[in-house]
């Protein structure tokens, strides 16, 4: 009979556990259920046949065991290798680094993923945070009436005349190219006071500040009325 | 009717023949423990080159796989949690590494799993046929099945593992393993002579 057996396995589950029912390593329910199929289909029983000697022919064909050769040496040597690598690490790192591994590794892919974006932004915020400010560039605190940068310098009090003809926003820029404002004037002969702010080391008489004023094509007068306390 | 229990094989994988069991060795291995590794490669060498040799066709790479299998073994042996049997973890090790072995081969456009040519152009001897022939006829046979293919045979019948345990081992679920040697047996029966020309080697 070939039929549909009256067991609780049907033809093709039985059909495809025969090989392992043949060498002896089905679970007993298994076993037991294609026993039952067996006894009523004849195809399985055939089947079952052909495998009986199906199986002594494949184990004839299996290699013989072979003696060891010289892996067993070649791959302590690689093993001492990286033990000396290991040591070099060091001992903790090595530790430390396979159980992280281990425990990323049978942690669901999701997290893992998760996990790695977290560490990512983590690293991200963490090198921004030890980013070296340039003090050059930070923006400094400065009151209305004094800026911070030039609190602390001393200034220059010049009287300065400028060439006649010489447009407004000329002598705009040339004030702003030396930060130096307008404190009097103009005088009768047309003379300005203005100061400027200098390095302590440039105060005093012979300041370089007056030949630099002097050197200008819009300046014909330039001479040093001593310096103004911070 | 075929109903009686299957005898008992004499081949199944050993985990306590011994005094100390594969798992007991495998620990003292993750501690580093070099007799315990040299006593494990001793105990699972002839097992894993077998299955080495049938599924790698390059005798040479046999021996180099079955050395970088075990020192796998000796790195990730602390990782081991005990959900299988010692044997079918290194022979899963075994089956991936045989399988980038292989794929590196076939980059290399060496193709081991091409079917050699006097079985792909000659059919089966229609006639009786001696032990040597026979046992040539199902190497040839063998070789002409793809690598996962033969693994799930090889492990079947050579092994003696069960379909879960060859699952794990190629780590697929159960019923691609059953579909798998459901086709390996499909293609053994065209390529083997016909079973009645067996009767010299069985006799």
């Amino acid at each position: 009979m070939s039929g549909e057996p009256e067991s609780s396995m049907s033809h093709p589950q039985c059909w495809e556990l025969l090989p392992w029912y043949e060498a002896g390593t089905l679970e007993t329910a298994e076993q037991v259920a294609v026993e039952a199929h067996l006894r009523d289909c004849l195809i399985c029983q055939r089947e079952l046949q052909y495998l009986r000697r199906l199986g002594p022919v494949l184990r004839a064909a299996d290699e013989p065991d072979v003696a060891m050769q010289t892996g067993l040496s070649e791959t302590l040597a690689r093993i001492d290798a990286a033990q000396r690598s290991r040591w070099k690490r060091g001992p903790w790192f090595g530790g430390w680094l396979r159980r992280f591994a281990s425990i990323f590794r049978e942690t669901p892919s999701a997290v893992r993923i998760a996990m790695a974006v977290q560490l990512g932004l983590v690293l991200v915020l963490g090198g921004l945070w030890l980013l070296p400010i340039d003090s050059a560039h930070r923006p400094a605190y400065e009151t209305l009436s004094a800026p911070a940068s030039q609190k602390d310098l001393a200034r220059a009090r010049l009287s300065v005349a400028f060439r006649e003809g010489t447009m407004e926003t000329a002598v705009r820029d040339l004030l702003l190219k030396h930060g130096a404002r307008v404190v009097d004037g103009p005088s009768a002969s047309g003379r300005y006071t203005v100061e400027l702010p200098i390095p302590p080391a440039m105060a005093g008489p012979g300041s370089p500040i007056v030949a630099r004023l002097r050197s200008d094509p819009r300046i014909i007068h330039a001479e040093s009325l001593g310096t103004v306390s911070p | 009717m075929e109903s009686e229990a299957p005898a008992q094989r004499d081949w199944p994988p050993t985990e306590k023949n011994d005094a100390v069991s594969d798992a007991e060795l495998l620990i003292r291995v993750g501690e580093h423990d070099r007799d315990a590794f040299v006593a494990l490669y001793t105990r699972v060498y002839g097992r894993l080159h077998r299955f080495l040799a049938k599924l790698v066709r390059h005798d040479d790479q046999v021996e180099e796989l079955v050395n970088d299998v075990m020192m796998t073994v000796w790195q990730k042996a602390p990782d081991f949690q005990g959900h299988s049997r010692v044997a079918t973890w290194i022979l899963g090790i075994a089956y991936k590494m045989a399988l980038k072995r292989l794929r590196g081969n076939a980059s290399r456009r060496e193709d081991p799993w091409a079917l050699p040519p006097d079985v792909a152009d000659n059919a089966p001897p229609d006639k009786a046929v001696s032990d040597t022939e026979l046992r040539i006829a199902v190497n040839r046979a063998l070789a002409g099945l793809s690598v996962e293919h033969r693994a799930v045979v090889t492990l079947t019948f050579f092994h003696g593992y069960s379909y879960g345990e060859i699952a794990t081992i190629v780590q697929c679920p159960p019923n691609t393993v059953k579909t798998r040697m459901f086709h390996a047996r499909e293609q053994l029966r065209r390529l083997l002579p016909r079973a009645e020309h067996w009767d010299r080697l069985e006799g």
